[in-house]
């Protein structure tokens, strides 16, 4: 929590549940709660393409010790049962998931949030890489969220050969319809997306006036967040992750 | 976000996981972000049985360099073989 001191008490329960997706399926989802009467903000984080793995299980305990209600939704429900790193293989040589499946257990993740007793009724979404392209899919597509933070999310700008069935819009055509603040967080050394398209993304936001903070680091490519993979870039990621606790308090505490 | 840069090669063989032999008729190849070796970008070979393509999984992950010389390799045994 912000103003945690050492005496204070601290404690979560972090449990995987079973929630209602917007198409009506159920799906299991990673939920974490600060004990409490609250009322607390809320996360719903869109893990990336690695999968439903212990990173993004890391990263919703994270934002429960600092306060919030925090759920990931496994994206890769329906694909199979295995170990993160297989399901996430299985689903990426089908070409990924569909566009709409992926907003549709985003949102129901949400609504699980809003019914939560202790829930301040506000909502946000974080995402990395395949994930940050679905948060700001979903900032664009539906007013469920109040803030979003979009980490590396690569094909937000599409050409049409990148088009497809699960992928059929390419997300930047959208921004005119983005409904919440963005943050985004970017490597200056990332392949995808480069920072031409981070450029044209940053332009199309612009022409639209919309409410949105860029950051975009020198000497990080990739993932640069990720502690457990050899790109990991500590100095970078510190000061990512206090830009996210800044703007989410700010946007989804008050 | 990854590159989703992925082919599927249908072939013919076997696979040892941590105990046993199984047999494999496909193999995912991927060109994206390293999951742990110490580069950007890396190519993984995901071994696999489609009548269980998720839990019969045999991995490997090699730098793009690598993925060339075992392509050579491959290729010169085979010549020695005249195959």
């Amino acid at each position: 929590m912000n103003n945690y001191k050492t005496h204070d008490y601290e404690g979560m329960v972090a449990e995987t549940v079973s929630i209602k997706s917007r198409n009506g399926d159920f799906i299991n989802a990673y939920l974490s709660k600060p004990l409490g009467d609250g009322p607390f903000p809320s996360i719903v984080l869109a893990h990336h393409l690695p999968g439903w793995d212990e990173l993004y299980k890391e990263f919703t305990r994270k934002f429960t010790h600092h306060g919030y209600l925090a759920i990931t939704p496994d994206l890769y429900f329906r694909e199979g049962n295995g170990s993160p790193d297989d399901v996430a293989s299985e689903v990426r040589s089908q070409g990924g998931i569909s566009d709409k499946q992926a907003l549709d257990d985003l949102v129901g993740a949400a609504d699980h949030l809003r019914s939560l007793p202790n829930s301040n009724n506000k909502v946000g979404i974080f995402g990395t890489c395949s994930g940050g392209r679905h948060a700001f899919l979903a900032a664009c597509t539906v007013d469920t969220f109040d803030a979003a933070i979009e980490c590396w999310g690569g094909n937000i700008v599409m050409d049409e050969t990148s088009i497809t069935e699960k992928q059929p819009i390419s997300p930047v055509t959208l921004s005119s319809s983005l409904s919440a603040p963005l943050l985004g967080i970017f490597g200056n050394d990332d392949v995808s997306p480069p920072p031409d398209q981070v450029d044209k993304h940053e332009e199309v936001l612009k022409e639209n006036n919309k409410n949105f903070d860029f950051y975009r680091y020198d000497g990080a490519g990739h993932g640069f967040m990720y502690y457990d993979r050899p790109y990991y870039r500590q100095q970078q990621s510190v000061d990512a992750w206090d830009k996210i606790f800044k703007f989410t308090e700010k946007n989804l505490r008050k | 976000m990854c590159t989703m840069i992925s082919e599927k090669a249908n072939i013919k063989g076997a696979g040892k996981n941590s105990s046993n032999w199984i047999p494999i008729d496909s193999c995912d190849v991927y060109y994206d972000h390293s999951n742990y070796v110490d580069c950007e970008h890396s190519i993984t070979l995901s071994f696999n049985n489609k009548l269980n393509p998720i839990e019969s999984r045999i991995t490997v992950e090699i730098t793009p360099e690598s993925a060339k010389e075992i392509i050579e390799k491959i290729n010169a045994a085979l010549n020695q073989a005249n195959f």
